[in-house]
């Protein structure tokens, strides 16, 4: 299942939103950005549009790949200098599993 | 009217056309007709918006919706608020925009990341390390109170330091092929630098609140257009002689280093002949206004008639500043009764030119049409479009070697006589007699068939004429604005 998404994407295949960013776009598709991310969830619901053009602002367009690739794959990787800004990104996206620390997070927060 | 009658092509212009284009989006898009996209920003709030109007004004939206076949798109802008929208809305569609100085900063972050043309050159240009080397000559983006009635002279402090030429080298660096420029700004929209013509500089302690233009000067409709690129369409603007001298080297060569004109900058300009022609004419003509005797003579010397003598034709050819649609604007306007010569002034087409083509439309002649013919013909003044036949015929000497100051006083007392209409009359009818001679219009009036209806203090023009030419209606070749050219041509 998660191959055959990928898959998709890679082809563009029944792509049905865009995302913009930095001048550059790219393709998604409007069910793993909601599955994936509860922001990209409300922005779709809220605009039942057939095939809406995201501008994202003041996010980089490596980000948005990097986290599109985590939507679909599940795993991405950020070079360590990137990390920082990637999960600010994906932080605002609300980007589950990126957004959210994981679980084994917390304690070690709450302790610092 | 000639052999070549099946062939010959017109253009049909409408001098309006593009004002009208820009005027009737303005109008469609405050009933929203014809909408065809949706930009949804924070808050929900929505605009309607014309595509190509947004593709337009951004090359960021022309590549994100260069592919989207949709009939009706959404864009969603997250982040944006709804005014920072709505500015860059009303600045798209009509070239400018009033906005507090406090939402500036917003407006323009956002129209940095639209990449909205003028805004996003600015803000682009802000950030380059070159821009050091800005010229005084460069005027900033200026902000001016939209009400300006209330505010002294603003003083040119450079909040957005962009300076002109560097805006013109990011422009033009790539396109020194005329053809090529031609197509960049009919293509994609002038890229006329926007003038902020508000600047904050000049009082700091504005009112916050106060609305303020940012201006992108729309083609056509500031009568003090800068020239800070190259865009074919500024030499559409009625260049006026009086013109404060405002220009500044349309292209950031590395030779137009200094804020006068570089003349051997000219060379490499127009090749083509419907390239557009700005500043050299101009600025010959600011810079020596009144000087046509000597260019006259000059050519005199060359044993040539003024009208495109052989050996001046590489120096002609660096004149062709002007477009196609300014030479079809000039011929249109001396169609319509307007004179050759205000015509090659209102259009920035040299009048030479403006003269040749006209008599290539008006007529067509079973002689051999274009210089030749121009060199012999002595002048009758024939500016009216389809008519352009001379008067007489049977007279074609090779008159101009008048010499130029009696040419002068010979024209100015054709216009003092009142004799116009007479002359226009006469010049109708000598046209409909067929005649073969391609007259060039040497002036607004028309010279051919100067009848003794002078006044007295007029006898000497006349007696002049007939030294040269017997034939009264023989008129004089004046080409009157590229004596200035010539002359400037001369001192280089």
């Amino acid at each position: 299942m998660v191959t055959s998404f990928r898959h998709l994407r890679d082809e563009k295949s029944f792509t049905d939103v865009t995302l913009a960013c930095e001048g550059q776009t790219c393709k998604a598709h409007k069910m793993v950005l909601s599955a994936c991310s509860p922001y990209f969830k409300s922005l779709l619901e809220e605009n039942p549009s057939k095939h809406p053009i995201i501008i994202l602002k003041d996010v980089s367009y490596l980000h948005l790949q990097a986290i599109l690739e985590f939507m679909y794959a599940g795993e991405v990787n950020v070079s360590q200098e990137q990390l920082p800004a990637f999960l600010k990104t994906a932080a605002r996206l609300k980007v589950k599993g990126l957004a959210e620390p994981p679980p084994q997070m917390p304690s070690i927060k709450r302790e610092g | 009217m000639g052999s070549s009658e099946g062939q010959q092509t017109f253009c049909l212009k409408w001098n309006h056309h593009k004002t009208n284009l820009v005027e009737i989006l303005e109008a469609l898009i405050k009933v929203e007709t014809y909408v065809d996209c949706t930009l949804v920003v924070d808050d929900q709030v929505t605009f309607k918006a014309h595509r190509v109007v947004l593709a337009a004004n951004s090359p960021y939206f022309q590549s994100i919706l260069a592919d989207v076949p949709m009939d009706h798109c959404s864009i969603l802008f997250p982040g944006v608020k709804d005014f920072e929208m709505r500015a860059l809305l009303e600045y798209m569609y009509t070239g400018e925009v009033n906005v507090t100085q406090a939402h500036i900063p917003r407006i323009m972050k956002v129209a940095e990341q639209l990449e909205v043309k003028g805004l996003f050159d600015m803000t682009e240009l802000r950030r380059r390390p070159g821009s050091s080397e800005r010229t005084p000559a460069a005027s900033p983006p200026r902000v001016v109170p939209a009400a300006p009635s209330s505010v002294s002279p603003p003083v040119p402090i450079n909040r957005w330091p962009p300076p002109a030429p560097l805006l013109s080298a990011a422009y033009d660096s790539a396109d020194m092929n005329p053809l090529k420029r031609k197509k960049l700004s009919s293509m994609l929209a002038t890229r006329d630098t926007p003038i902020l013509r508000n600047v904050l500089a000049q009082n700091t302690s504005v009112d916050s609140s106060q609305p303020i233009s940012l201006v992108c000067h729309p083609v056509n409709h500031e009568p003090t257009r800068l020239h800070s690129n190259g865009s074919a369409h500024e030499s559409e603007r009625p260049p006026s002689p009086q013109r404060p001298f405002d220009y500044r080297p349309r292209r950031l060569s590395s030779r137009a280093s200094s804020p006068h004109y570089n003349r051997s900058d000219r060379s490499e300009d127009a090749h083509s002949p419907y390239t557009e022609r700005s500043f050299e004419e101009e600025n010959a003509r600011s810079f020596h206004p009144s000087s046509p005797p000597t260019s006259f003579q000059q050519d005199v010397r060359a044993g040539l008639a003024p009208y495109v003598p052989p050996q001046q034709k590489p120096e002609w050819k660096r004149y062709k500043q002007y477009t196609r649609s300014d030479i079809m604007s000039a011929i249109e306007c001396v169609r319509n009764g307007m004179s050759a010569l205000q015509a090659s002034r209102k259009y920035g087409v040299p009048s030479r030119t403006l003269y040749d083509k006209v008599k290539k439309l008006g007529i067509t002649t079973s002689r051999p049409m274009s210089r030749g013919v121009k060199r012999e013909s002595n002048g009758a003044a024939f500016p009216y479009g389809l008519s352009g036949t001379g008067g007489n015929d049977d007279h074609t000497p090779s008159t101009p070697l008048i010499d130029p100051s009696f040419l002068q006083q010979a024209l100015e007392g054709a216009t003092r006589d009142g004799g116009r209409e007479a002359l226009h009359a006469m010049a109708l009818a000598a046209a409909a007699h067929a005649a073969l001679t391609p007259r060039t219009p040497p002036r607004s009036r028309p010279q051919s068939p100067r009848s003794p209806n002078h006044d007295d203090n007029h006898v000497e023009d006349l007696s002049v004429a007939r030294r040269r030419d017997p034939d009264p209606p023989s008129g004089v070749i004046v080409p009157p604005r590229n004596f200035a050219l010539d002359c400037s041509s001369e001192r280089d």
